[in-house]
């Protein structure tokens, strides 16, 4: 599976948000968007999916342009993962990760789709949870389901946004390396937003570090999580040490100007 | 191991049990319609009622210039009684289903097809006719009345397709026109009300809380006809529904056009609550609470959410007009409806383990 992006921008009526970005990765690998607030990771993994359209540039998905794709084929070719989950009405957690398998279905559910979303809760280690309501899981669960929804679709790129906001520690380190080992063991490419700098270092392949709406860096997480880098980007100051041939960040405080 | 269930089985057979409710309310509404015959009616008992169906069946139509007061049985029993009973349970389906679609096309559950401001618009189609003399299409009668409604209550379904191909809506966009259109539209008929003369005063009062007085076998036809068409449409998009539950971007991003597929709906819902409205009045109640009574039994998959408060829908309602008759003369249903509904809503709430609403 690739994923390129030739000069993407985009822009609301009142302001540009994207500019310009191009990357490119291939294969199965997990990929961190770093950067701070307002800088465009949201609108640039909704440019992906279509669920925005660019207003430059292109992205072309295993060297397909992603405006050619019909709806059908864009949805089993691309999955993608909430910040938060907008269900509005009660239903278990069952029918909510069934709802992933909509793209490979037809005007009903097979038993098959069932096994797959009954795999995949046990792989996500919730499967007692399957007939508890959606609505009222921890956290942590209700991540692990969102998570289980996407994968459900069997997508060959799988985007997240932000997937360990509201998660303690143990649980944002439990998803992510959990994201990192299905993105080598399925062979999917794993694109995830993160906040946390020394989790996004601990088990990403690859890093794309972004400031006012651009890339600024992009490449392997030693290269990329760098002291300058950081106090450019983010406005604060820290020091980075080596951690087992990784990055890591100790913060230290806002940059005085 | 053989004879183990796998998980799978489980489900199936959960989702298979649910569809028991949905044949025990429909059995339970058919119940109350059968006993409704006999209720509300000086000369027509239930045993009279079931006697004269019968002898139809048989081909038995007396001969008024031989027994007049066979004859007259007949005529209450076949013209009036019967078709009441049948538009009870139409309307009360096609409510309850438009209500059910509506909630989750607009993903809110305080969303019904009153909200959009349909049954607002078409009281005041009625209210021109009755106050004003006028009529969209000139034709005489109850005919001309109704395509009043009918056409005024397009008007809110319209103008949220216009707004929706000028600019991206949401569902509280959706909703907050509706509402607003509602409010217009009552502002109207509040002007014409207070122009109008007492006896067309209280015509109006009964279109505005509901009454299935004066349905007739064209009537029946007509929405029967309705709900048929509304239940294969609606249940041929069921799945797209509950994928757009799921909330915009994820709709989109699991091969669904939120938009489209909500507006697509919402005119058909439109067009089948103007049909219920413009025979039976704007009985609002049902369309708002039976989506919620049938959650609680079969959950929020459109595919059981839809018949179940098609059921339910028709047993509210039939329900409320049996005793409606019972109480008293003239009495509306539409009254009836909020009475019986509320109370059911509440206990059954209070009453089931998990409800799913959360803490």
């Amino acid at each position: 599976m690739k994923l390129e992006l030739n000069g993407v921008s985009f822009s609301y009526p009142s302001k540009e948000v994207l500019n310009n970005l191009s990357f490119k990765f291939e294969g199965a690998e997990l990929v961190a968007i770093l950067g701070p607030n307002g800088v465009g990771k949201s609108t640039l993994i909704h440019c992906i999916d279509r669920i925005l359209k660019p207003s430059g540039g292109s992205i072309l998905i295993n060297d397909k342009n992603n405006i050619d794709f019909t709806m059908k084929e864009m949805s089993k070719t691309v999955g993608y993962v909430p910040y938060a989950s907008s269900d509005s009405f009660p239903m278990t957690v069952v029918d909510a990760v069934l709802l992933g398998r909509h793209p490979h279905s037809n005007w009903k559910s097979t038993k098959e789709d069932l096994r797959i979303v009954y795999r995949v809760l046990k792989e996500m280690g919730i499967e007692d949870l399957a007939n508890n309501q959606f609505n009222e899981l921890s956290a942590g669960q209700h991540q692990k389901a969102m998570l289980a929804r996407g994968l459900v679709q069997e997508p060959q790129i799988l985007l997240l946004d932000e997937p360990t906001a509201n998660l303690d520690v143990k649980h944002q380190l439990g998803v992510t390396k959990l994201l990192r080992n299905l993105s080598h063991e399925r062979e999917m490419l794993i694109v995830m937003i993160c906040h946390d700098l020394n989790i996004a270092s601990k088990y990403a392949d690859d890093i794309i570090m972004m400031k006012d709406g651009t890339i600024f860096a992009t490449g392997k997480p030693q290269d990329v999580i760098t002291k300058s880098n950081i106090e450019t980007v983010y406005d604060v100051r820290c020091n980075v040490i080596d951690d087992e041939g990784r990055p890591h960040v100790i913060l230290q405080d806002e940059v005085q100007h | 191991m053989s004879g183990e269930r796998t998980p799978e089985d489980k489900y199936v057979s959960a989702q298979r049990r649910r569809y028991l409710y949905i044949i025990l309310f429909l059995a339970i509404a058919i119940g109350i319609a059968v006993y409704s015959f006999g209720v509300g009616s000086a000369v027509i008992d239930f045993n009279i009622a079931i006697k004269v169906i019968i002898d139809r069946l048989n081909g038995i139509v007396p001969d008024r210039s031989v027994d007049y007061w066979a004859w007259l049985r007949d005529m209450l029993v076949i013209e009036d009684t019967v078709p009441r009973a049948l538009g009870g349970l139409i309307i009360g389906a096609i409510l309850g289903v438009c209500g059910a679609v509506m909630q989750t096309c607009v993903r809110n559950p305080l969303a019904s097809p009153y909200t959009t401001g349909i049954s607002a618009a078409a009281l005041f189609g009625v209210t021109l006719s009755l106050v004003l003399g006028f009529r969209f299409i000139p034709i005489p009668g109850e005919t001309g009345l109704i395509m009043n409604a009918f056409i005024l209550s397009m008007f809110p379904c319209l103008l949220m397709i216009m707004v929706s191909v000028k600019r991206k809506t949401t569902p509280t966009m959706l909703v907050l026109i509706g509402i607003g259109v509602m409010y217009l539209f009552n502002a109207f008929t509040m002007i014409m009300k207070y122009r109008a003369e007492p006896d067309v005063l209280k015509q109006i009062q009964l279109w505005s809380i509901g009454s299935l007085t004066g349905i007739g076998w064209s009537a029946v036809y007509v929405l029967f006809a309705t709900l048929i068409a509304l239940l294969i449409f609606m249940l041929c998009f069921s799945r797209k529904m509950d994928v757009m539950a799921s909330g915009e971007n994820q709709s989109i991003s699991l091969g669904v056009r939120p938009d489209r597929v909500r507006i697509i709906c919402m005119v058909a819902i439109s067009a089948c609550t103007s049909v219920a409205v413009a025979f039976s009045g704007a009985i609002g109640f049902v369309g708002l609470i039976i989506p919620h009574l049938s959650r609680l039994f079969v959950g929020s998959k459109s595919k059981m959410l839809i018949p179940c408060s098609a059921v339910l829908g028709a047993l509210l309602l039939i329900a409320s007009d049996v005793v409606a008759r019972l109480l008293g003369n003239g009495l509306p249903v539409g009254a009836v409806t909020a009475v019986i509904g509320s109370p059911v809503f509440i206990y059954f709430l209070i009453k089931m383990r998990s409800n799913g609403w959360g803490k």
